[in-house]
Protein backbone atom coordinates (compact mmCIF):
# COMPACT_ATOMS: atom_id res chain seq x y z
CA UNK A 1 0.00 0.00 0.00
CA UNK A 2 1.17 3.23 -0.58
CA UNK A 3 1.99 6.45 1.84
CA UNK A 4 -0.26 8.59 0.48
CA UNK A 5 -3.43 5.78 1.04
CA UNK A 6 -1.97 5.23 4.62
CA UNK A 7 -1.95 9.35 5.06
CA UNK A 8 -5.15 10.16 3.49
CA UNK A 9 -7.07 6.84 4.62
CA UNK A 10 -8.86 8.40 7.28
CA UNK A 11 -9.42 11.70 5.26
CA UNK A 12 -11.15 9.65 2.66
CA UNK A 13 -13.71 7.85 5.26
CA UNK A 14 -14.86 11.57 6.91
CA UNK A 15 -15.03 12.64 2.98
CA UNK A 16 -12.61 14.95 2.83
CA UNK A 17 -9.45 13.62 1.36
CA UNK A 18 -7.51 15.53 -1.24
CA UNK A 19 -6.97 15.31 -4.70
CA UNK A 20 -4.23 13.63 -4.85
CA UNK A 21 -5.74 10.73 -3.33
CA UNK A 22 -8.22 10.07 -5.54
CA UNK A 23 -5.58 10.49 -8.67
CA UNK A 24 -3.24 8.17 -7.06
CA UNK A 25 -6.56 5.43 -6.94
CA UNK A 26 -7.36 6.20 -10.59
CA UNK A 27 -3.93 4.82 -11.14
CA UNK A 28 -3.36 2.09 -8.58
CA UNK A 29 -5.10 -1.06 -9.05
CA UNK A 30 -3.95 -2.52 -6.14
CA UNK A 31 -4.78 0.84 -3.63
CA UNK A 32 -7.84 0.53 -5.23
CA UNK A 33 -9.04 -2.66 -4.20
CA UNK A 34 -7.83 -2.34 -0.99
CA UNK A 35 -9.90 1.17 -0.47
CA UNK A 36 -13.05 -0.23 -1.60
CA UNK A 37 -12.35 -3.16 0.45
CA UNK A 38 -11.78 -1.12 3.90
CA UNK A 39 -15.03 1.26 2.32
CA UNK A 40 -16.87 -2.13 2.50
CA UNK A 41 -15.81 -3.08 6.13
CA UNK A 42 -16.34 0.74 7.26
CA UNK A 43 -20.02 0.72 6.18
CA UNK A 44 -21.10 -2.49 8.56
CA UNK A 45 -19.10 -0.74 11.37
CA UNK A 46 -20.94 2.13 11.19
CA UNK A 47 -24.14 0.06 11.73
CA UNK A 48 -22.79 -0.06 14.93
CA UNK A 49 -23.98 3.69 15.54
CA UNK A 50 -26.88 3.74 18.63
CA UNK A 51 -30.04 5.10 17.78
CA UNK A 52 -30.76 7.56 20.26
CA UNK A 53 -34.79 6.87 19.90
CA UNK A 54 -34.23 3.21 20.58
CA UNK A 55 -31.27 3.45 23.35
CA UNK A 56 -32.78 2.29 26.49
CA UNK A 57 -32.25 4.87 29.93
CA UNK A 58 -31.03 3.52 33.07
CA UNK A 59 -33.64 2.78 35.42
CA UNK A 60 -34.05 3.63 39.13
CA UNK A 61 -31.39 2.19 41.38
CA UNK A 62 -29.11 0.90 38.65
CA UNK A 63 -26.15 2.24 41.05
CA UNK A 64 -27.68 0.01 44.08
CA UNK A 65 -27.17 -3.08 41.39
CA UNK A 66 -24.08 -1.79 40.39
CA UNK A 67 -22.77 -2.50 43.98
CA UNK A 68 -24.78 -5.92 44.56
CA UNK A 69 -23.08 -7.15 41.88
CA UNK A 70 -19.76 -6.09 43.00
CA UNK A 71 -20.48 -7.59 46.65
CA UNK A 72 -21.23 -10.65 44.44
CA UNK A 73 -17.99 -10.46 42.26
CA UNK A 74 -15.82 -9.58 45.66
CA UNK A 75 -17.48 -12.81 47.40
CA UNK A 76 -16.95 -15.25 44.14
CA UNK A 77 -13.29 -13.93 44.66
CA UNK A 78 -13.03 -14.74 47.82
CA UNK A 79 -14.08 -17.75 47.64
CA UNK A 80 -12.42 -18.68 44.84
CA UNK A 81 -9.32 -18.13 46.78
CA UNK A 82 -10.17 -21.48 49.12
CA UNK A 83 -11.68 -22.88 46.42
CA UNK A 84 -9.39 -25.30 44.30
CA UNK A 85 -11.84 -25.48 41.40
CA UNK A 86 -12.34 -28.19 38.58
CA UNK A 87 -8.95 -28.56 38.05
CA UNK A 88 -8.06 -29.81 41.42
CA UNK A 89 -11.40 -32.19 42.05
CA UNK A 90 -10.13 -33.45 38.11
CA UNK A 91 -7.12 -34.56 39.30
CA UNK A 92 -8.15 -36.05 43.13
CA UNK A 93 -10.70 -38.29 40.31
CA UNK A 94 -7.48 -39.16 38.15
CA UNK A 95 -5.15 -40.21 40.95
CA UNK A 96 -8.44 -41.98 42.55
CA UNK A 97 -8.28 -44.06 39.10
CA UNK A 98 -4.77 -44.62 39.07
CA UNK A 99 -4.79 -46.14 42.88
CA UNK A 100 -8.29 -48.35 42.40
CA UNK A 101 -6.39 -49.84 39.10
CA UNK A 102 -3.48 -50.47 40.51
CA UNK A 103 -4.54 -52.01 43.68
CA UNK A 104 -6.99 -54.02 41.30
CA UNK A 105 -3.96 -55.41 39.52
CA UNK A 106 -2.22 -56.14 42.49
CA UNK A 107 -4.94 -58.33 43.73
CA UNK A 108 -5.00 -60.08 40.62
CA UNK A 109 -2.03 -60.88 40.21
CA UNK A 110 -0.73 -61.80 43.99
CA UNK A 111 0.03 -65.40 44.40
CA UNK A 112 -1.72 -66.56 46.87
CA UNK A 113 0.30 -68.87 49.81
CA UNK A 114 -1.53 -72.73 50.17
CA UNK A 115 -3.47 -71.87 53.54
CA UNK A 116 -4.67 -75.56 54.67
CA UNK A 117 -2.85 -78.41 55.29
CA UNK A 118 0.05 -79.46 53.22
CA UNK A 119 -1.33 -82.48 51.09
CA UNK A 120 1.94 -84.74 51.93
CA UNK A 121 1.36 -84.75 55.58
CA UNK A 122 -2.78 -85.70 54.56
CA UNK A 123 -1.20 -88.75 52.76
CA UNK A 124 0.88 -89.89 55.60
CA UNK A 125 -2.05 -89.27 58.63
CA UNK A 126 -4.33 -91.19 56.05
CA UNK A 127 -5.38 -94.67 57.83
CA UNK A 128 -7.64 -97.16 55.22
CA UNK A 129 -7.95 -99.21 57.78
CA UNK A 130 -10.24 -96.46 59.78
CA UNK A 131 -13.76 -96.33 59.98
CA UNK A 132 -16.03 -94.84 57.76
CA UNK A 133 -16.63 -91.32 59.04
CA UNK A 134 -17.81 -88.57 57.42
CA UNK A 135 -14.92 -86.28 57.83
CA UNK A 136 -12.90 -89.06 57.47
CA UNK A 137 -14.44 -89.78 54.45
CA UNK A 138 -14.10 -85.66 53.90
CA UNK A 139 -10.46 -85.97 54.55
CA UNK A 140 -10.37 -89.21 51.76
CA UNK A 141 -11.65 -86.43 49.25
CA UNK A 142 -9.16 -84.43 50.28
CA UNK A 143 -6.30 -86.80 50.07
CA UNK A 144 -7.82 -87.85 46.98
CA UNK A 145 -7.80 -84.62 45.41
CA UNK A 146 -4.58 -83.50 46.97
CA UNK A 147 -3.06 -86.68 45.39
CA UNK A 148 -4.11 -85.62 41.99
CA UNK A 149 -2.70 -82.39 42.22
CA UNK A 150 0.64 -83.21 42.83
CA UNK B 1 -3.95 21.79 32.09
CA UNK B 2 -2.94 17.87 32.93
CA UNK B 3 -5.95 15.90 33.31
CA UNK B 4 -4.73 14.23 36.33
CA UNK B 5 -5.23 18.09 38.16
CA UNK B 6 -8.66 18.51 36.36
CA UNK B 7 -11.61 18.06 38.79
CA UNK B 8 -12.39 14.87 36.90
CA UNK B 9 -8.95 13.84 37.67
CA UNK B 10 -9.68 14.66 41.46
CA UNK B 11 -12.79 12.67 41.01
CA UNK B 12 -10.91 9.22 39.71
CA UNK B 13 -8.50 10.14 42.29
CA UNK B 14 -10.97 9.98 45.40
CA UNK B 15 -12.71 6.95 43.96
CA UNK B 16 -9.14 5.29 43.11
CA UNK B 17 -8.69 5.96 47.21
CA UNK B 18 -11.88 4.19 47.92
CA UNK B 19 -14.35 6.75 48.01
CA UNK B 20 -17.38 5.28 47.43
CA UNK B 21 -19.15 9.09 46.94
CA UNK B 22 -16.98 9.22 43.96
CA UNK B 23 -17.45 5.71 42.56
CA UNK B 24 -20.90 6.66 42.67
CA UNK B 25 -20.57 10.03 41.05
CA UNK B 26 -18.56 8.37 37.80
CA UNK B 27 -21.58 5.56 37.59
CA UNK B 28 -23.97 8.64 37.39
CA UNK B 29 -21.51 10.88 35.03
CA UNK B 30 -21.35 7.82 32.33
CA UNK B 31 -24.00 5.33 32.97
CA UNK B 32 -26.06 6.81 29.79
CA UNK B 33 -23.44 7.01 27.75
CA UNK B 34 -22.46 3.43 28.71
CA UNK B 35 -25.95 2.34 27.79
CA UNK B 36 -25.56 3.73 24.24
CA UNK B 37 -22.46 2.19 23.15
CA UNK B 38 -23.70 -1.13 24.38
CA UNK B 39 -27.16 -0.57 22.83
CA UNK B 40 -25.29 0.26 19.48
CA UNK B 41 -23.05 -2.89 19.76
CA UNK B 42 -25.51 -5.62 20.47
CA UNK B 43 -28.97 -4.18 19.95
CA UNK B 44 -30.35 -6.03 22.70
CA UNK B 45 -32.43 -4.12 25.14
CA UNK B 46 -32.91 -6.62 27.99
CA UNK B 47 -29.49 -7.21 28.35
CA UNK B 48 -28.06 -3.48 27.85
CA UNK B 49 -28.26 -3.03 31.86
CA UNK B 50 -26.24 -6.42 32.75
CA UNK B 51 -23.74 -5.51 30.12
CA UNK B 52 -23.37 -1.95 31.76
CA UNK B 53 -23.32 -3.44 35.58
CA UNK B 54 -20.75 -5.74 34.06
CA UNK B 55 -18.49 -2.57 33.02
CA UNK B 56 -19.06 -0.45 35.95
CA UNK B 57 -18.01 -3.38 38.44
CA UNK B 58 -14.96 -3.78 36.10
CA UNK B 59 -14.44 -0.21 35.90
CA UNK B 60 -14.81 -0.32 40.36
CA UNK B 61 -11.86 -2.95 40.48
CA UNK B 62 -9.63 -1.88 37.80
CA UNK B 63 -10.00 1.83 39.11
CA UNK B 64 -6.63 2.22 40.60
CA UNK B 65 -4.99 0.44 37.55
CA UNK B 66 -6.27 3.76 35.70
CA UNK B 67 -3.02 5.67 35.22
CA UNK B 68 -4.54 9.24 33.13
CA UNK B 69 -2.80 8.37 30.15
CA UNK B 70 -6.25 9.21 28.15
CA UNK B 71 -9.84 10.39 29.67
CA UNK B 72 -11.62 8.38 32.24
CA UNK B 73 -14.11 8.35 29.10
CA UNK B 74 -12.06 7.38 27.05
CA UNK B 75 -10.79 4.45 29.11
CA UNK B 76 -14.89 3.80 30.06
CA UNK B 77 -15.16 3.70 26.42
CA UNK B 78 -12.71 0.98 25.62
CA UNK B 79 -13.94 -1.43 28.98
CA UNK B 80 -17.30 -0.82 27.68
CA UNK B 81 -16.38 -2.17 23.86
CA UNK B 82 -14.69 -5.17 25.13
CA UNK B 83 -17.29 -6.34 26.96
CA UNK B 84 -19.92 -6.18 24.54
CA UNK B 85 -17.97 -7.87 22.05
CA UNK B 86 -17.43 -10.09 24.69
CA UNK B 87 -20.96 -10.55 25.45
CA UNK B 88 -21.69 -10.90 21.66
CA UNK B 89 -19.06 -13.68 21.00
CA UNK B 90 -20.40 -15.51 24.17
CA UNK B 91 -23.80 -15.58 23.08
CA UNK B 92 -23.43 -15.93 19.54
CA UNK B 93 -24.68 -13.31 17.93
CA UNK B 94 -27.03 -15.53 15.32
CA UNK B 95 -29.30 -16.97 18.42
CA UNK B 96 -29.86 -13.47 18.89
CA UNK B 97 -33.88 -12.13 18.60
CA UNK B 98 -33.21 -9.37 16.36
CA UNK B 99 -37.38 -7.96 17.38
CA UNK B 100 -36.35 -7.86 21.20
CA UNK B 101 -34.82 -4.42 20.03
CA UNK B 102 -38.69 -3.13 19.22
CA UNK B 103 -40.76 -2.50 21.70
CA UNK B 104 -44.29 -4.87 21.78
CA UNK B 105 -45.95 -1.89 19.63
CA UNK B 106 -43.40 -1.65 17.13
CA UNK B 107 -43.77 -5.68 16.25
CA UNK B 108 -47.45 -5.52 16.00
CA UNK B 109 -46.84 -3.09 13.29
CA UNK B 110 -44.04 -4.43 11.51
CA UNK B 111 -46.12 -7.38 11.73
CA UNK B 112 -49.25 -5.94 10.19
CA UNK B 113 -47.90 -3.96 7.62
CA UNK B 114 -44.94 -6.09 6.51
CA UNK B 115 -45.29 -9.28 4.43
CA UNK B 116 -43.21 -12.24 6.23
CA UNK B 117 -40.82 -12.58 3.88
CA UNK B 118 -39.57 -9.14 3.68
CA UNK B 119 -39.62 -8.94 7.96
CA UNK B 120 -37.56 -12.47 7.69
CA UNK B 121 -35.16 -11.35 4.96
CA UNK B 122 -34.32 -8.25 6.61
CA UNK B 123 -34.34 -9.53 9.93
CA UNK B 124 -31.48 -12.13 8.68
CA UNK B 125 -29.80 -9.53 6.80
CA UNK B 126 -28.96 -7.48 10.34
CA UNK B 127 -28.09 -10.85 12.12
CA UNK B 128 -25.96 -11.57 9.54
CA UNK B 129 -23.96 -8.50 9.27
CA UNK B 130 -23.92 -8.09 13.08
CA UNK B 131 -22.37 -11.89 13.34
CA UNK B 132 -19.93 -10.56 10.65
CA UNK B 133 -19.24 -7.45 12.46
CA UNK B 134 -18.44 -9.44 15.39
CA UNK B 135 -16.39 -11.96 13.98
CA UNK B 136 -14.26 -9.46 12.21
CA UNK B 137 -13.48 -7.55 15.53
CA UNK B 138 -12.70 -10.82 17.31
CA UNK B 139 -9.62 -10.49 14.78
CA UNK B 140 -8.08 -7.34 16.43
CA UNK B 141 -6.62 -6.03 19.52
CA UNK B 142 -8.84 -4.29 22.47
CA UNK B 143 -7.03 -1.28 21.48
CA UNK B 144 -7.78 -1.66 18.26
CA UNK B 145 -11.51 -2.09 18.37
CA UNK B 146 -11.66 1.04 20.97
CA UNK B 147 -9.84 3.16 17.75
CA UNK B 148 -12.38 1.44 15.63
CA UNK B 149 -15.24 2.28 17.28
CA UNK B 150 -14.41 6.01 18.18
CA UNK B 151 -13.74 6.75 14.57
CA UNK B 152 -16.14 4.97 12.85
CA UNK B 153 -19.76 4.47 15.30
CA UNK B 154 -18.55 7.94 17.69
CA UNK B 155 -17.29 9.77 14.62
CA UNK B 156 -14.29 11.49 16.31
CA UNK B 157 -11.42 12.61 14.10
CA UNK B 158 -7.69 11.57 13.73
CA UNK B 159 -6.70 14.99 15.70
CA UNK B 160 -9.57 14.22 18.16
CA UNK B 161 -8.35 10.85 19.12
CA UNK B 162 -4.85 11.76 19.11
CA UNK B 163 -5.95 14.12 21.95
CA UNK B 164 -8.35 11.87 23.71
CA UNK B 165 -5.78 9.01 23.61
CA UNK B 166 -2.63 11.21 23.99
CA UNK B 167 -0.94 9.77 20.74
CA UNK B 168 0.74 11.21 17.73
CA UNK B 169 -1.59 11.99 14.87
CA UNK B 170 0.38 9.56 12.65
CA UNK B 171 0.30 7.00 15.17
CA UNK B 172 -3.23 7.21 15.40
CA UNK B 173 -2.90 6.87 11.33
CA UNK B 174 -0.85 3.86 11.27
CA UNK B 175 -2.64 1.96 14.41
CA UNK B 176 -6.24 2.75 12.18
CA UNK B 177 -4.60 1.40 8.89
CA UNK B 178 -3.31 -1.77 10.82
CA UNK B 179 -6.69 -2.50 12.33
CA UNK B 180 -8.52 -1.74 8.72
CA UNK B 181 -6.07 -3.86 7.34
CA UNK B 182 -6.49 -6.86 9.74
CA UNK B 183 -10.33 -6.55 9.17
CA UNK B 184 -9.80 -6.92 5.40
CA UNK B 185 -8.10 -9.88 6.02
CA UNK B 186 -10.42 -11.68 8.33
CA UNK B 187 -13.06 -10.52 5.76
CA UNK B 188 -11.30 -12.15 2.70
CA UNK B 189 -11.33 -15.25 4.97
CA UNK B 190 -15.02 -15.25 5.89
CA UNK B 191 -15.94 -15.00 2.53
CA UNK B 192 -17.37 -12.02 0.99
CA UNK B 193 -19.60 -9.24 3.14
CA UNK B 194 -22.71 -9.77 3.34
CA UNK B 195 -24.67 -7.43 1.38
CA UNK B 196 -25.85 -4.27 2.94
CA UNK B 197 -29.27 -3.45 3.08
CA UNK B 198 -30.43 0.10 3.47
Amino acid sequence: MHDIVVEELERHFSGDASQAFYDHLDACADCTAAVAAMDEISVCLRELKPDPERVPEPTLGFYNRVTRRIIDDQRKEAWGLFSPGAVFFRRIAFASLLVLAGLGSFLITRDYPDSGRDAVEIIAQHDPTAAHSESSDRDRLLVTLATYRQ
Amino acid sequence: MDYENTPEGSLVRRAQSGDETAFREIVERYQSKVFSIIHGIVRQRNDVEDIAQQVFAKVYFSIRNFDFRSSLITWIYKITVNECFDYLRKKKVRKLVYESDMSEDEVRRVENTEPAVDRSTRTDSALARRDYIVKLMDRVSPEEKQLLVLKEVEGYSVEELAGMLKMNENTIKVKLFRARQKLVKAAQRLDKAPVIVR
